[in-house]
């Protein structure tokens, strides 16, 4: 975990004072692309190599939803609150 | 890049599937483990690299950010209420929601941090959340109001459903959606790792 946070930071300082070009900036988001296909592929071989995940594929999606559909709601609710309490112009 | 993602997604399980021994799983992870620090590494330089928004921050002042803090308490609440319901525990609900429908990353990160069912449940939610707001964006911004279309989008509002938020509302919206999903999408390597230990 903390890792992860490390090569963020790591990244942000290197975006912020490096002051890369536009060759740079477009190698760095083709190699971000790279990089995302190949762990997406690996994110779906863990899942094909797991019989159990697999079985379970319907409970998983039922679930996914669930997740999906209440955040999406409460985010919707609490923006309108926002909206109404701070920026509705009088 | 949404078809390579299905392509990629889908070869790996399908290769997973067929062909892969069960003996190269360490393999997988050690290899999957360097990729991941490599692709946090790029987002990180991404973010750095768009010093615009910070200026466009100062113009709009702070209080555009009550919209990307509405958007992490709602997706909270509703993570949290839906893994009471689902009797999941409340640290990796928490964790699922904060990926904000940003769902390449918080699937690969739960794979990685947690285990392969709770980053396909990550995956696969950030991908209905996208959805979601595809098709309800339109309606939102019609019948609530236009700042409430970014709701649904979540970290996905910088990029992917930014189109539909700048065709459904205004150029100020379309501005503010930017930099909320900016915003979300720089917390969501945070959040992720620091909720599942919740």
């Amino acid at each position: 975990m903390l890792n992860v946070l490390i090569f963020l930071l790591m990244g942000i300082l290197i975006g912020s004072f490096a002051n890369l070009g536009k060759k740079a900036v477009l190698l760095n988001s083709k190699l971000q692309f790279l990089g995302l296909m190949f762990l997406l592929f690996f994110m779906g071989s863990s899942i094909g190599m797991n019989e159990s995940l697999l079985s379970n594929l319907k409970t998983i999606g039922i679930d996914s939803f669930a997740y999906a559909s209440s955040a999406a709601f409460f985010s919707i609710v609490f923006v309108y609150g926002t909206t109404k309490r701070f920026f509705e112009r009088s | 890049m949404s078809i390579g993602i299905i392509i990629s997604v889908c070869a790996g399980i399908l290769f997973g599937f067929l062909f892969f021994p069960a003996e190269i799983k360490p393999f997988i992870d050690q290899a999957s483990g360097f990729a991941l620090y490599f692709l946090i590494l790029t987002v990180g330089i991404e973010l750095g690299h768009n010093r615009s928004v910070f200026h466009r921050l100062r113009v709009l002042g702070p209080k555009v950010l009550l919209i990307p803090l509405s958007i992490i308490l709602g997706s909270l609440t509703g993570g949290l209420l839906t893994g009471i319901m689902l009797n999941r525990p409340v640290g990796t609900s928490l964790s699922i929601a904060s990926g904000f429908g940003w769902y390449s990353l918080s699937g690969i990160l739960l794979t990685r941090l947690a285990n392969a069912e709770i980053g396909a449940i990550a995956f696969l939610s950030n991908v209905f959340r996208e959805l979601i707001a595809v098709m309800t964006i339109p309606l939102i911004a019609k019948h609530l109001n236009f700042l409430t279309s970014i709701a649904p989008a979540g970290a996905t509002s910088m990029d992917s459903t930014l189109p539909i938020i700048s065709e459904a509302t205004d150029s100020e919206t379309a501005l503010i959606s930017f930099i909320n999903g900016f915003t979300l999408s720089a917390l969501v390597p945070f959040l992720v790792p620091f909720f599942l230990n919740f």
